[in-house]
């Protein structure tokens, strides 16, 4: 055995000491995960309901001008990039910054400004120096009503001081725990005739309740598009620490044996050693 | 036997209710509001206030909201939807 005994009892050592790391960050993943999971499932069919909702009196209204509907003449585009913040997340990062990139390579880097939301994409957007109009770190996957307002309303304010004339998301749509599928949509501006055209009594009058209206779509748009991106990076992370867990699990059995064979084999070799000198003394 | 039509209340969290019921009686900006079965369709702002619901079995569940909303009515279906308290 080419290995000391030694080395390898250090080997081990390491290992299950990553081996509680992973173990832990696995733990912490799956709690977080079930959190975001749980408002992501509670608002789902809110979502939808109010999204078939505003399609339908939208086709019907689509004079009512909000700014949102109407374009600007800005040729720029906002792209909002929402990545995570720290790493261990398997391809998480990889896989939407690489669709980001396609994009902003498809539209023209000079015509793309990006908001950052997670600080992978900020670094990343700085090393490749597009052009960041505002970032937000520091969330860790954390939702909060607070932060989707504020988010809301700077991509809202982006496009309508016309620092933008369109205004796209990209993030990783959670479908199930293994399928997260880059994604990029829309957010502004709002887009007219989706839906089938209803007449609705109003009260108060259309116009009002359309006004009422759009901020509470954007605002729930955003709080999905920030959950499913939340929830697909959390159950990224659970998966890639449950590999490197498994893997710790199975490079410390090896180990073991390893070591129970080479201290046997220390024991044989000393026992052959003072057999034979025995052997020698007795001529 | 009286009409019924199936309502739904949401919030952002969670569905409060979802069912069949004979009438409604929601808080809307301009008054509180009956919706019966065959309404034409209808989109309403909702203030807080007590929403009622008379089930099919004559049961009445009153619900207090404490958030604004929005109330849809379409075909039958009368939906609730309640923005963040």
């Amino acid at each position: 055995m080419p290995q000391n005994l030694r080395q390898i009892k250090n080997r081990i050592r390491v290992i299950d000491n990553a081996h509680k790391v992973t173990s832990a960050m696995e733990m912490i993943s799956v709690t977080k995960l079930n959190r975001t999971e749980k408002l992501l499932r509670g608002f789902k069919p809110y979502f939808l309901k109010l999204e078939t909702l505003f399609n339908r009196i939208i086709s019907d209204q689509n004079k009512l001008s909000s700014p949102f509907f109407a374009g600007n003449d800005s040729k720029d585009i906002c792209l909002c990039l929402i990545s995570s913040d720290s790493g261990l997340c398997g391809v998480h990062n990889a896989e939407i910054l690489r669709f980001a990139e396609e994009f902003i390579k498809s539209k023209g880097a000079e015509r793309v400004k990006v908001v950052a939301i997670g600080r992978r994409g900020l670094n990343h957007c700085k090393k490749y120096g597009y052009q960041v109009l505002s970032s937000y770190t520091g969330l860790n996957g954390r939702y909060s009503d607070n932060l989707c307002d504020k988010i809301v309303s700077d991509l809202a304010g982006i496009f309508l001081n016309g620092k933008a004339g369109e205004v796209f998301v990209a993030y990783t749509d959670f479908k199930t725990a293994l399928i997260r599928r880059p994604t990029l949509v829309k957010f502004l501006n709002l887009e007219v005739g989706k839906g089938v055209e209803t007449k609705y009594l109003t009260e108060p009058e259309a116009g009002e309740v359309v006004k009422g209206l759009v901020p509470k779509y954007l605002f729930a748009k955003m709080r999905l598009i920030l959950l499913e991106a939340f929830t697909a990076e959390h159950s990224a992370r659970t998966i890639a620490m449950k590999m490197a867990t498994d893997n710790a699990e199975e490079l410390s059995t090896k180990l073991l044996l390893l070591r129970n064979k080479v201290r046997q084999a220390n024991i044989t070799q000393d026992m052959l050693e003072i057999i034979s000198s025995a052997e020698a003394l007795k001529g | 036997m009286e009409k019924i039509f199936h309502i739904d209340i949401l919030t952002p969290q969670e569905t409060i209710y979802s069912g069949d019921g004979v009438s409604m009686v929601a808080p809307a900006q301009l008054g509180y509001l009956g919706i019966l079965a065959d309404h034409a369709p209808l989109i309403a702002n909702i203030l807080p206030g007590k929403i009622t619901v008379r089930e099919p079995s004559g049961d009445l569940r009153e619900f207090a909201v404490k958030a604004k909303g929005i109330l849809e009515v379409f075909s039958n279906n009368a939906s609730i939807l309640l923005y963040n308290a």
